[in-house]
């Protein structure tokens, strides 16, 4: 991670990175596991970001509660959908229709377009990332 | 000096300003055993020292610390304290080891003294109106800065344990409480171990670390802090008892399905010895979580409880730094100073500032708030509310994400900008905007239950709840989908016009709210002639909400599911097959 991404990445709160990050993989499922293994690679980088996601255990066993909490509001939000039944291991995807609504609102954050290249390097490697 | 450092040398100094006597007294102490009785677990046998631990100052204050903070507005009889509480999680603690020592575990006396101390001393740091002054503490530099200290980064202690920790490890605690309590059954024979128990010891477990070179030994800490320990077991029976809420925890049935085991920890990449439930008591566990559940349900985020709630954060932010409080420092804006007093002397120190006063009375009479909406995901129209909804409240509730809390404040800060226009306009001519809150609880976590105990399935292997059947994940959801509100509260005087206010300035910032809102709040016949005056109508919950259809693409996923099991079914289906055959 550069230096000019870790200024980006203290600018922006982490659901609305995270959002950014999961509109961009528009109709692929992602696993929770993945977002969190993603979020402590980029915590390892810059540590002023481990302590706002305080991702903790072993590898295939990550948790963070602030992510959790975020993908919880998400599901609430009915931004995204989960499969059911609800496996152990829960995979989610972003409803495409919420997209361009999701999207005016990291404008109004003034996340998007603003560190839209950022958020584009971050899904492709969430897209690359195992859980494990 | 470290912020821990620093913060540990501000808190020695109020355990001096609470203990600087006591040596003297334990000199004079008769130094007896005590047999108390407690209506939910029977009788509590104290030992000698631990009397002496119980009657320091600084312990005897949490007598002044109601367990369950303001809930007693509302549940007239849940007037039981930290104190109480902590003495009952010692006599638990006690039943587990009597119960893993039955079972061939080897325990040495000066540890389970450590396990014992570390039970009774588990809440010594609450603050004045423990878990309900955590959202103004916890935001405190002083806190945050030590919190990362490297000493926290395997075991990640609340801010609430670390106050603890810097309460053990203080000199003024060690010089003016254990040191003296050693000696004082120095050449005791029956006595003896105590030589060799260590405070520090005890507020490593305190905050969930594994003794020092002690890896075989974790399962002492899981005691005390771990998914099933004695602080939840009893505070759930504790709250549910005094509360009245009726759920049953079976205790009886728990203690003897606890077991040791190795368990890999694949963080620090050694074994360690843990304290795990075999498989026959699984129903226990389920049990724990319906009685979260339950008591986050009815107790902790009742509305009123939170009405409670909200008008204590509003006086602490507005005036904690106010030279009014009865403290050293006349404020009540830092640690020390919240440890200083309790909620006798909060409620009955005359305060010279008016405005205090009246909030005090307030808060002491329960004339609390009103509900003006209720808003839920179900009380929402449509799609653009539901993710503008999540957005701004993920945001306000991660409070470690500085930049988030920032973003959501201002919104809801715009929010209430405009309901206070609104509500002008609609009749209540002085309200102001101190006289709106937007209650955002946290949504409650379950995950951690299932994700931290540990089911022993046969000898030698266990797996993570979570694991064996991911019904914590299925409560979590329902619990966040289906139960989870927050409220806009006013004075009572105001309700009708900011259940309207609110409601209006919701839909100009993009949250359109359907009549559940105002259903949920009893203000749908108040606030009839208001919408109709400004000409708004709010839609029919029974018609408008939103309820996306599953889309092709979720449904192609449920029909690979049926088709293949996932990695970790296939995971436990292989450690069944190894023990038990195909």
């Amino acid at each position: 991670m550069t230096e000019t991404e870790r200024q980006e990445i203290a600018q922006v709160p982490i659901n609305d990175l995270l959002l950014g990050i999961i509109i961009c993989l528009k109709d692929l499922s992602f696993g929770e596991q993945q977002v969190y293994r993603l979020f402590k690679e980029l915590g390892d980088e810059a540590p002023e970001l481990a302590h706002r996601v305080r991702v903790y255990g072993p590898p295939g066993e990550l948790y963070s509660e602030p992510l959790r909490q975020t993908l919880s509001f998400m599901m609430m939000g009915k931004d995204l959908e989960s499969p059911q039944p609800n496996p152990v291991d829960q995979y989610y995807r972003v409803r495409l229709s919420h997209i361009p609504q999701i999207e005016k609102n990291l404008e109004q954050d003034d996340v998007l377009p603003r560190h839209k290249e950022l958020i584009v390097k971050l899904a492709e490697r969430l897209r690359t990332t195992t859980a494990a | 000096m470290s912020a821990l450092d620093e913060l540990r040398g501000k808190i020695g100094i109020v355990v001096e300003s609470y203990c600087r006597d006591y040596p003297n007294r334990i000199k004079h102490s008769r130094k007896d055993e005590k047999l108390f009785r407690d209506p939910i677990f029977g009788f509590q046998r104290l030992r000698p020292y631990e009397v002496l631990l119980v009657d320091t100052p600084i312990f005897q204050r949490l007598r002044g610390i109601f367990q369950t903070a303001l809930a007693y507005l509302t549940y007239p009889s849940s007037v039981h304290t930290r104190f109480e509480h902590s003495v009952n999680a010692m006599n638990l603690a006690s039943r587990i080891l009597t119960e893993l020592m039955s079972r061939g575990v080897y325990v040495e006396k000066q540890e389970e003294a450590e396990v014992r101390i570390a039970a009774l001393l588990h809440d010594i740091g609450h603050c004045v109106f423990s878990h309900g002054s955590e959202f103004y503490y916890r935001e405190l530099p002083e806190i945050s800065e030590a919190s990362q200290d490297p000493k926290f980064s395997q075991c990640h202690p609340s801010e609430g344990e670390i106050i603890n920790y810097c309460i053990l490890t203080s000199k003024q605690f060690k010089d003016l409480v254990w040191d003296p309590i050693k000696k004082a059954f120095e050449g005791q024979e029956d006595f003896n171990y105590l030589n060799n128990v260590e405070i520090e010891q005890v507020a490593e477990i305190i905050i969930g670390a594994a003794p020092e070179g002690k890896a075989n030994k974790r399962y002492l800490t899981d005691i005390v802090n771990g998914p099933i320990d004695v602080d939840k077991l009893d505070y759930l029976r504790r709250d549910g008892y005094f509360t009245g809420v009726a759920f049953s925890v079976d205790i009886d049935r728990l203690l003897p399905s606890l077991r040791v085991s190795k368990v890999k920890n694949k963080e620090l990449g050694r074994d360690e010895q843990r304290l795990v439930v075999d498989y026959r008591g699984i129903s226990v566990v389920e049990q724990l979580l319906f009685a979260r559940m339950l008591l986050y349900d009815t107790v902790y985020h009742h509305h009123k409880v939170r009405a409670a709630n909200s008008l204590l954060q509003k006086m602490l932010r507005a005036h904690a730094h106010r030279d009014v409080w009865p403290t050293t420092t006349k404020r009540l804006d830092t640690i020390s100073n919240l440890l200083q007093i309790d909620e006798y002397e909060f409620f009955g120190n005359k305060y010279a500032d008016v405005s205090i006063q009246a909030d005090v009375d307030r808060l002491r009479r329960r004339i609390l708030p009103e509900r003006a909406l209720v808003i839920a995901p179900r009380a929402l129209c449509d799609r653009g509310s539901h993710t503008i909804w999540a957005h701004r409240f993920a945001q306000i509730t991660n409070r470690s994400d500085p930049e988030g809390v920032k973003k959501g404040k201002k919104y809801f800060d715009e929010v209430r900008n405009l309901a206070v226009m609104y509500a002008r306009e609609a009749g209540a001519k002085s309200i102001g905007i101190d006289d709106i809150t937007i209650d955002i609880p946290e949504p409650p976590e379950y995950d951690s239950l299932g994700r931290e105990t540990l089911i022993q399935i046969a000898a030698q292997y266990c797996i993570p709840l979570m694991k064996f059947f991911p019904f914590q994940k299925a409560v979590n959801n329902y619990s966040e989908q289906y139960k989870y509100r927050s409220y806009v509260f006013a004075p009572e005087e105001y309700r009708k016009h900011v259940a309207y206010a609110a409601f209006r300035a919701f839909k100009e910032k993009g949250i359109e709210l359907n009549d559940l809102a105002l259903i949920w709040a009893h203000q749908e016949t108040d606030t009839k002639h208001l919408f109709a005056k400004f000409d708004i109508e709010p839609k029919e919950w029974t018609k408008d909400y939103y309820e996306p259809t599953p889309t092709e693409a979720e449904l192609d996923i449920r029909a690979q599911l049926r088709k293949s099991p996932t990695a970790v079914q296939r995971e436990i289906y292989d450690i069944l097959k190894l023990q038990f055959g195909e």
